[in-house]
């Protein structure tokens, strides 16, 4: 029920070159924007999920899709740095795990800025750190990257 | 206003049961046998022909019975108090008696209005203005409030109207800030249980923040509309365990206080039966838990278990909502009144008329079409300040620095016009304007049609779109004039 056909899952399977079913637990590796690739194991443990990889021009597309519904997209920098993830599910998932600790830290410093009682879309643009997120329960979509990371050549759309 | 005379009739008849209880009948010499009978019954008004249940509270002294005989001065009434108002074509008080079956001279009444069919039973006010004055300078901009009856299951005397409740068309479900977190809810609820018998505690995910607390078993009067045993959420009790880390890495605030929730509770009326649906029913997500009293553990809920929306659960009138407010001045207003009504062409009062049925996907998306690029995952949310849209890059509008970051600062009012298409196919046009957020809040006005901001990859039509129209939600697998929900129709 929660499983949905995907067209854009479709495409991603086309190309990959590797599909990882039930990701090994790599110990300490934590997952987190600006970390190595190594992450996308660890988030894929923590939601159970089964990760494709999708080589595009300038990175990889790790997308790991949980049983919970969740499809979470990791996007890696040839030199296996992490430079932005996206998210959507029918919940929001563990934001710690997926942007580590030190860009969870900002966004909810981001947040706390905001005028009071805010309620739609969370956006935060700095110059360093982008967050987007959207949605409500049953769909929530968002995405977070870091400029500075993000591969020459690449557009930022592409990130979702 | 007719609505607000109405409301002091109803809460006047009940007071006046009530405080006529507290004497306990003739004193002094009074011998062993029954003193009093007072009557109660809910709802205090019907439509032609509805039920109503009369309960009776009968007092005494010595060894005395409380059984008691009931009649009513018009249409029918069961041995239980339940009563079957008569057909009427006008407004008809109803008058029921209890009779002491030991004391035939012991007797109560209570009146039970009773309206014509198709009169606006079905109507309830709302309004935009700031939110609780307990926000004080913190007030809340485009925040639509009503306020909730909310009873302990079965009684009519265990009750408290809350006000400014935010109606948020984007969530589903009834929440309850605490007394003890700051709001107003101080009733002993009975808890609901995950299936393992704990108690049943949620974490209901927001954009920027969650709300953490017990799911709890309630009446919910919306006017004289009744959600019977809702399940709804308390937010922070004080006996609420603590918040698991699965939950507070959904990365946003704790919303338990006043001024961090903005409202004394939330009523959440958008398109479907319940707030999570068939992901939390299937699957163990951090949205429910189950709650021992040494940890908490994300646990499956049945659709049935989860936090229900009250309007699918009113006897009638149960198939959807209009949501309606007036146009309002540009500049913004200080407050805005309006009125929700229930039920979708099943009144007098809720046919679609004119208004045109926009279907969604499961989700509640529909597809916002602006410069020839589609959104499909667009929606509606009165929950939402403003309309968010595209970015500042798309839509030449500058975007606002600091504390208003978020939302559009254009220099001067800017019109757009985007199309909405249901999965239906049904096409139309939308026009609304943005002005500089900015401005328009360091008015401190408290209303504008005007407020938007920034949103890449779908439209969010936040309060700013209901003004001016009558916007239907139609509840999802219900029927209505227009078809299946869910939908919106406007």
């Amino acid at each position: 029920m929660v499983k949905r056909s995907s067209p854009q899952l479709a495409a991603a399977c086309s190309l990959m070159v590797a599909c990882v079913v039930g990701a090994t637990v790599s110990g300490s590796a934590h997952a987190e924007l600006g970390g190595t690739v190594a992450s996308v194991e660890s988030d894929a443990a923590h939601l159970k999920g089964v990760v494709r990889l999708a080589p595009a021009q300038a990175y990889t597309l790790h997308e790991i899709e949980a049983a919970t519904g969740h499809i979470v997209r990791e996007y890696a920098a040839d030199d296996g740095k992490i430079f932005g993830v996206g998210w959507e599910g029918p919940t929001v998932p563990d934001l710690r795990q997926l942007l580590g600790e030190q860009y969870f830290t900002k966004f909810q410093q981001a947040v706390a800025k905001r005028q009071s009682h805010r309620r739609g879309p969370v956006v935060i643009e700095t110059s360093d750190f982008v967050f987007e997120q959207t949605g409500r329960l049953r769909d929530f979509r968002g995405r977070a990257y870091l400029p500075r990371a993000v591969p020459s050549g690449v557009g930022i759309g592409m990130i979702r | 206003m007719r609505l607000f005379g109405f409301l002091v009739l109803i809460s006047g008849v009940v007071l006046g049961v009530g405080c006529g209880g507290g004497g306990g009948g003739d004193s002094g010499t009074t011998p062993a046998g029954v003193t009093s009978v007072r009557v109660t019954c809910t709802p205090a008004t019907v439509r032609s022909g509805g039920t109503s249940h009369c309960s009776a509270a009968v007092a005494g002294s010595g060894n005395y019975s409380t059984a008691v005989s009931w009649t009513t001065s018009a249409g029918s009434i069961a041995a239980s108090g339940v009563l079957t108002a008569p057909l009427v074509s006008s407004i008809t008080p109803v008058t029921v008696t209890a009779t002491s079956t030991q004391d035939g001279s012991r007797s109560g009444s209570a009146t039970v209005t009773v309206n014509p069919a198709g009169s606006a039973q079905n109507v309830h006010p709302i309004v935009v203005d700031g939110g609780p004055p307990g926000l004080g300078a913190d007030y809340y901009v485009n925040g639509l409030f009503t306020s909730v009856r909310v009873c302990e299951p079965g009684s009519t005397s265990r009750c408290q109207t809350i006000d400014h409740v935010l109606v948020d068309t984007g969530a589903v479900g009834v929440r309850m800030l605490s007394a003890a977190a700051g709001g107003q809810l101080g009733l002993s609820l009975p808890a609901h249980t995950a299936s393992d018998g704990n108690p049943l505690v949620q974490c209901m995910q927001f954009l920027d923040g969650f709300t953490w607390g017990p799911i709890a078993l309630a009446d919910i009067y919306l006017g004289d509309q009744l959600a019977s045993s809702v399940p709804i959420q308390v937010i922070a009790p004080a006996d609420a365990p603590a918040v698991p880390s699965s939950c507070r890495n959904t990365g946003g605030s704790n919303e338990n206080t006043l001024s961090r929730l903005g409202a004394n509770g939330i009523l959440g009326i958008g398109l479907f039966l319940e707030d999570c649906g068939d992901s939390c029913a299937q699957q163990a997500l951090n949205v429910y838990y189950s709650c021992s009293t040494s940890s908490c553990v994300e646990t499956a809920v049945p659709t049935a278990r989860q936090v229900q929306n009250p309007v699918a659960m009113f006897s009638n009138d149960n198939n959807g909502l209009i949501v309606q407010l007036p146009s309002i001045a540009n500049a913004g207003q200080e407050s805005v009144t309006g009125s929700l009504v229930f039920g979708i062409g099943t009144q007098p009062n809720n046919g679609l008329g004119n208004a045109a049925v926009y279907t969604t996907d499961a989700r509640g998306n529909f597809t916002a079409t602006y410069n020839g690029a589609s959104y499909s995952s667009s929606f509606i949310d009165s929950g939402s300040n403003g309309i968010f849209f595209l970015s500042a890059a798309v839509t030449g509008l500058p975007a606002c620095q600091g504390i208003y970051s978020g939302f559009y600062c254009p220099a001067t009012e800017t019109t757009f016009t985007v199309t909405n298409t249901g999965r239906n196919g049904v096409s139309g046009a939308v026009t609304f304007s943005v002005a500089n957020a900015q401005t328009l809040i360091d008015s401190k006005r408290k209303a504008f049609n005007n407020l938007a901001g920034v949103l890449a990859g779908r439209f969010d039509y936040g309060l700013p779109f209901f003004f001016g129209r009558n916007v239907y939600v139609a509840i999802e697998g219900r029927n209505t004039p227009g078809g299946v929900g869910p939908y919106w129709a406007y």
